[in-house]
């Protein structure tokens, strides 16, 4: 019966408006724009939207955060110029190109749930593969040489 | 909340049902046991193989650990209801891999960059032991 189903559907999204944090609704909320604005587009505009998407996302960031989103977009766009800038979840993140670009890394800003450090991470696309077990999200405090040097390297593995 | 996956609302929904159920439970050892046992029986055979050993070496390792669901995952938390680590099924998310993250309250901590998640695609005696140790150094 409709009636019933639509009933219980409001119910539930209530229940998921009391227990979610604001930071969890806003991730989902981001997530379903960005699936939303990217169908249809042209690869070209899929690269110039998502790099808009994304600097819209380092720009609402809080300044530590800001400053290394920033950093780091630097930091990837040359180690790995094919990979398409875009947003996911609302974090910046880095695609392979195509209609179907699946999304290698990422940035989590620390402001984003809260904690005590920002992370750089990989999803299964990456190819970062070494033997059975192997990291796939590093904790980032602070943008030395050296961890700039990391980043570059693991998405360049990733994207390679 | 429009724009999801069937599998993305299954899990919203289940956490809601999840956040609900350990209100009401507080720290209680013995429902958080149970729950992640029944995740862990729920998983497809080579999730749940890895799953009942990573669950074992957690609490062998570090037994004040507090076995608990997150997101529907088997979770470990500390006394202060901290969550630690957890146990992400390839299954869950259909990925290649499964994977074994920890939180924020994990201490592993190294200089200004370290892993705080780690694929895996098998369970050998090598990547138990790096486990166990990631475990105690998380809880030290």
């Amino acid at each position: 019966m409709p009636t019933k189903s639509a009933a219980k559907g409001k119910y539930e999204s209530r229940d998921e408006d009391k227990v979610f944090s604001e930071a969890e609704r806003a991730a989902v909320a981001a997530t379903a724009r960005e699936r939303k604005a990217a169908a249809g587009r042209s690869p070209e505009q899929e690269r110039a939207e998502g790099l808009k998407d994304l600097r819209e996302s380092i720009a609402k960031m809080p300044a530590d955060d800001r400053a290394m989103a920033e950093r780091i977009h630097e930091v990837v766009s040359q180690a790995a110029p094919a990979l398409v800038p875009k947003t996911y979840y609302g974090m910046p993140a880095y695609a392979t190109e195509g209609k179907n670009g699946k999304v290698i890394g990422f940035f989590k800003p620390k402001s984003k749930f809260k904690v005590r450090y920002s992370t750089v991470g990989f999803q299964p696309d990456a190819r970062l593969d070494d033997g059975d077990m192997w990291p796939t999200e590093f904790a980032v405090i602070n943008l030395t040489p050296q961890v700039e040097k990391r980043i570059a390297e693991l998405m360049k593995k990733a994207a390679s | 909340m429009p724009g999801l996956t069937d599998e993305e609302k299954a899990a919203a929904r289940e956490t809601v049902r999840e956040r609900k159920r350990q209100a009401k439970q507080g720290a209680n050892r013995e429902a958080g046991l149970k729950d992640v046992l029944g995740k862990i029986a729920e998983m497809p055979k080579s999730d749940r193989v890895m799953a009942e050993r990573i669950h074992a070496i957690v609490l062998e390792t570090a037994p004040d650990l507090m076995p608990k669901t997150w997101y529907g995952m088997p979770a470990y938390a500390n006394k202060d209801g901290k969550l630690i680590c957890f146990f992400t099924a390839a299954d869950k998310f259909k990925s290649r891999y499964a994977t074994f993250g920890f939180e924020e309250n994990a201490k592993l901590d190294d200089g200004t960059m370290w892993a705080t998640s780690f694929a895996l695609t098998n369970l050998t005696a090598d990547d138990e032991k790096r486990i166990a140790a990631l475990v105690k150094k998380a809880v030290g």
